[in-house]
């Protein structure tokens, strides 16, 4: 019994470890770690390149910025880290395991309030009135720490009711009303059109207060022609336009 | 007490009309699945009447016509459960006065209560004992202590003595009888030892797949067996045959019987008039005939002695006749029983 | 061979099973930055963290064993039907992902919510964000080990010691009190402790339901995710380190007590 589960486990590893080069000769697949704010914006991107190459699958993993730079740094098998910061992408960078960033957008903040505007909120002092319940991003991820630098700067005192562990978390609550506010990245506000809707925060030009989106091969990258072929088209012409559609800003 | 227990229950139908009169005791007797337990049950608001009345003291308890049924904590009757079922977590004094004191007395009063009768069945020095540290005719005594402790007006037993070894259950047995003739209310003992049950009873239920086959004394009982259940309990043959005139035709055999009859009877010959013989016995007109033995059973100075033939019979004879006759298994052997030993009576 | 061998082949699997356990357990020591560890442990977050997930996961015990013991015992006593239903519906949140749980329970009790807009409204009650609402997410995961536990002690306690109480004169709460719930609390404290340990390890439905609010809701699970995701791994290896002593100690604790007499 115990010898006959041997032999079928290494007959198991031998097929795995022959076939797997055969699988990938079929299709390459770039696997993509993606900050949450880029989820609807990289979904449309991908599709886009696997249709003019139909020989490369991207496979895009969403996750706060901060998680994904832990994952990379695990040796996590990624081969292209798009961050929604910087600090998250130089953590990469500093440990060795990412090569030459490349900033391929930027994004503003912005208040998503509820369908209506129920509690006419119109600027950031607005989330301290009496019983306004607004949440912001926890400080680990970008969204949190540029919220946290916005309402500063706008000397609000108003303490948000729970600090979410990312923004597409905010932006659930506040559509499912469980919060008057919350703040978010302008695309997150389009993203959410028909379930919420947003707010301009006016403090544009502040070059603290906008998130930065920088892009890079990792050192786990194999297939580095596929995986910067991605990258470029990013950063291509034809990219922008795609990311200017969700509404994030050009570098 | 009157009552009328008509009880589905699985495969179990039971129905029983049964009548304590004051300081009596009613065995009801039977084997196991007769639905004994269930009828106590019943009695004591345990299990719901499916159709019937008990009447205790004037105060219907239960009536399926007009809905009244008084919860068993109402019930003025206490229950001696088989295993004593005695409260594991409390020590022996305090399960003694858990009657009383849900019946509104203070802990105090149903202490000192609880104390009286423990003294009353001997057990004042096990008072602070747990339950599991009493032996089996303690735990007993405890548990009746406790069923008296309410002061019930009837008193239901569920095998009161099968949680006993066979060594101690005769003193015990015998404490018990003076102690439920002491209580001067109904009594109703449940059990499957017929010894137990004339024992400790004066009138007794024989319950059969729910149904009561037999009541009576114990003299009854003994003389005029009406089931193989009730014959095989008081140790006689009966048989079941077709009488004409001094014959009866039971299984493939004719017997002769001292009283002419007719119709379908019952027959029954104690072992003791059952002779055996190594050759055909000669003489008066007797019941004859040839079997051969199935099992000795020594019991005593007396052997009970199976034979099989055209009619299976149970002998009792003396240990010296199973020597002389060399009685063992399977030896063929003469069976005779005197027409005058042959006692029938109406089926 | 075959009548040594079963024992030893059983050996073998346990020590297997054993390491499987203790292995990660011992990663997480080997790793423990011991000379930072007093410094992490004064830092207020973690004893902020620490102290809300005491309170939040001993209000949670509270909670269940308040409506779980009385569920526990309908469920076991009472023939109704679509009982088997009621219990599919009561032990749902062991096979529900926590999270789903969380946006069950604000769908529920949210200010929005199904009873939540009520509570809002006549009362003034709000459980999202707020540690009330933190335990209400814990509970919601862990009583069904309260209950699973409690009906099965219900189910196999003697029913003829309810039966003699009840002869004795004891009415339907005389007989709870006094009878069934001391046969069966030995039992009742072995699901109160497997329901406080779970809630003490909760992080999906809490994290979704009462969201992450330092101070109210932020407890040490919350707290090692978060501080993970900041890639500060000593933190949150400190944190998982405090709350393994504290659940290790009182089960063990506990079982000398409890779960040895079984």
């Amino acid at each position: 019994m115990t010898r006959g589960f041997l032999v079928l486990s290494a007959a198991g590893l031998m097929a795995a470890s022959c076939c797997a080069p055969e699988a990938r000769s079929e299709a390459r697949t770039v696997k993509v770690a993606v900050a949450a704010s880029l989820t609807e914006a990289f979904t449309a991107l991908a599709k886009e390149y696997e249709t003019e190459h139909p020989g490369v699958r991207i496979r895009p993993t969403f996750a706060a910025s901060s998680a994904l730079a832990q994952q990379v740094n695990d040796a996590a098998p990624l081969d292209v880290f798009a961050s929604a910061d910087e600090e998250s992408m130089s953590k990469v960078t500093v440990a060795g395991n990412a090569l030459d960033p490349k900033v391929f957008a930027r994004n503003r903040l912005a208040i998503l309030v509820g369908k209506g505007n129920p509690k006419a909120i119109t600027s950031l002092a607005d989330l301290a009135g009496p019983g306004v319940v607004f949440l912001l991003c926890a400080p680990e991820a970008p969204c949190g720490r540029f919220g946290a630098a916005a309402l500063e700067k706008a000397k609000v005192k108003a303490r948000p009711a729970s600090l979410e562990e990312n923004v597409k978390g905010v932006v659930s609550k506040v559509a499912l009303g469980e919060a008057d506010a919350g703040i978010v990245y302008a695309t997150d506000v389009k993203a959410a059109a028909g379930r919420a809707e947003g707010v301009d925060i006016d403090i544009d030009g502040d070059p603290a207060l906008t998130a930065v989106y920088p892009i890079a091969l990792t050192r786990q990258a194999d297939d580095v022609e596929a995986a910067s072929g991605w990258v470029d088209f990013v950063l291509s012409e034809r990219g922008q336009q795609t990311l200017s559609r969700f509404g994030f800003l050009p570098p | 007490m009157e009552a009328e227990v008509d009880v589905r229950l699985g495969d179990l139908h039971l129905s029983v009309d049964l009548r304590v009169g004051n300081d009596e005791t009613v065995a009801v007797l039977g084997p196991n699945g007769a639905g004994k337990t269930t009828l106590l049950r019943a009695l004591a608001g345990l299990n719901p009447l499916d159709r019937g009345t008990v009447v205790l003291d004037g105060e219907t308890l239960e009536d399926t016509t007009t809905g009244a049924h008084v919860p068993s904590e109402r019930r003025r009757i206490g229950v001696v459960f088989q295993d004593h079922v005695l409260f594991p977590h409390l020590s022996v004094l305090e399960n003694v006065a858990f009657g009383p004191r849900c019946r509104g007395a203070r802990r105090s009063v149903a202490r000192r209560q609880a104390g009286a009768w423990l003294e009353r069945v001997g057990l004042s020095d096990r008072a602070g004992a747990r339950a599991g540290e009493l032996s089996g005719g303690q735990a007993q005594r405890v548990a009746l202590a406790r069923a008296l402790a309410c002061e019930p007006r009837l008193l239901l037993l569920d095998e009161p003595l099968a949680a006993l070894d066979a060594t101690t259950r005769p003193a015990i047995r015998r404490d018990l009888r003076r102690r439920l003739d002491a209580y001067g209310g109904m009594r109703v003992v449940v059990t499957h030892d017929p010894l137990e049950a004339m024992a400790l009873a004066d009138r007794l239920l024989v319950l059969e797949a729910g149904r009561v086959v037999q009541s009576g004394t114990r003299q009854e009982l003994i003389s005029r067996p009406r089931s193989p259940y009730v014959a095989d309990l008081v140790g006689v043959n009966l048989f079941r045959g077709q009488a004409r005139q001094t014959r009866v035709r039971v299984e493939g055999l004719d017997l002769v019987v001292p009283d002419a009859g007719h119709g379908e009877v019952l027959v029954v010959v104690h072992p003791r008039s059952v002779a055996l013989h190594r050759s055909r016995p000669d003489g008066t007109p007797r019941n004859v005939w040839r079997g051969r033995v199935e099992v000795v059973d020594p019991e005593g100075e007396r052997s009970r002695v199976r034979v099989t033939g055209p009619l299976t019979v149970v002998a009792e004879v003396t240990a010296a006749a199973v020597n002389d006759l060399e009685l063992a298994p399977g030896g063929p052997v003469w069976v005779a029983v005197k027409a005058t030993d042959v006692q029938v009576y109406e089926a | 061979m075959s009548r040594r061998g079963a024992p030893l082949a059983a050996l073998a699997f346990g020590a297997l099973g054993v390491s499987f356990m203790a292995l990660p357990l011992a990663g997480l020591v080997w790793r423990t930055p011991w000379s930072a560890v007093l410094d992490e442990l004064r830092d207020p977050v973690v004893t902020t963290a620490l102290r809300l997930s005491l309170v939040c996961s001993l209000g949670a015990a509270l909670v269940a064993v308040m409506l779980g013991v009385p569920l526990a015992w309908v469920l076991a006593r009472v023939d109704f039907p679509g009982r088997r239903l009621v219990r599919a519906v009561a032990l749902v949140p062991l096979v529900l992902p926590p999270v789903v749980g969380g946006v069950a329970l604000l769908l529920a009790f949210g200010r929005r919510g199904l009873v939540g807009q009520w509570l809002d409204q006549w009362l003034g009650v709000r459980l999202p964000y707020t540690t009330p609402g933190a335990i209400l997410a814990e509970a919601f995961v862990a009583m069904p080990f309260l209950v699973i536990t409690a009906e099965a002690a219900f189910r196999n306690l003697d029913r003829r010691y309810e039966d003699a109480a009840r002869t004795l004169g004891a009415g339907g709460f005389t007989v709870f009190r006094r009878v069934t719930l001391p046969l069966t609390l030995p039992s009742l404290v072995v699901g109160a402790v497997l329901a406080w340990a779970r809630a003490l390890g909760e992080f999906g439905a809490t994290i979704t339901f009462a969201g992450n609010t330092p101070n109210r809701t932020t407890t040490i699970p919350l707290e090692v995710y978060l501080q993970l995701e900041a890639g500060r791994l000593d933190g949150a290896i400190v944190l998982s380190l405090v709350l393994l002593v504290v659940s290790v100690g009182v089960l063990v604790g506990l079982r000398d007590r409890w779960l040895g007499q079984q």
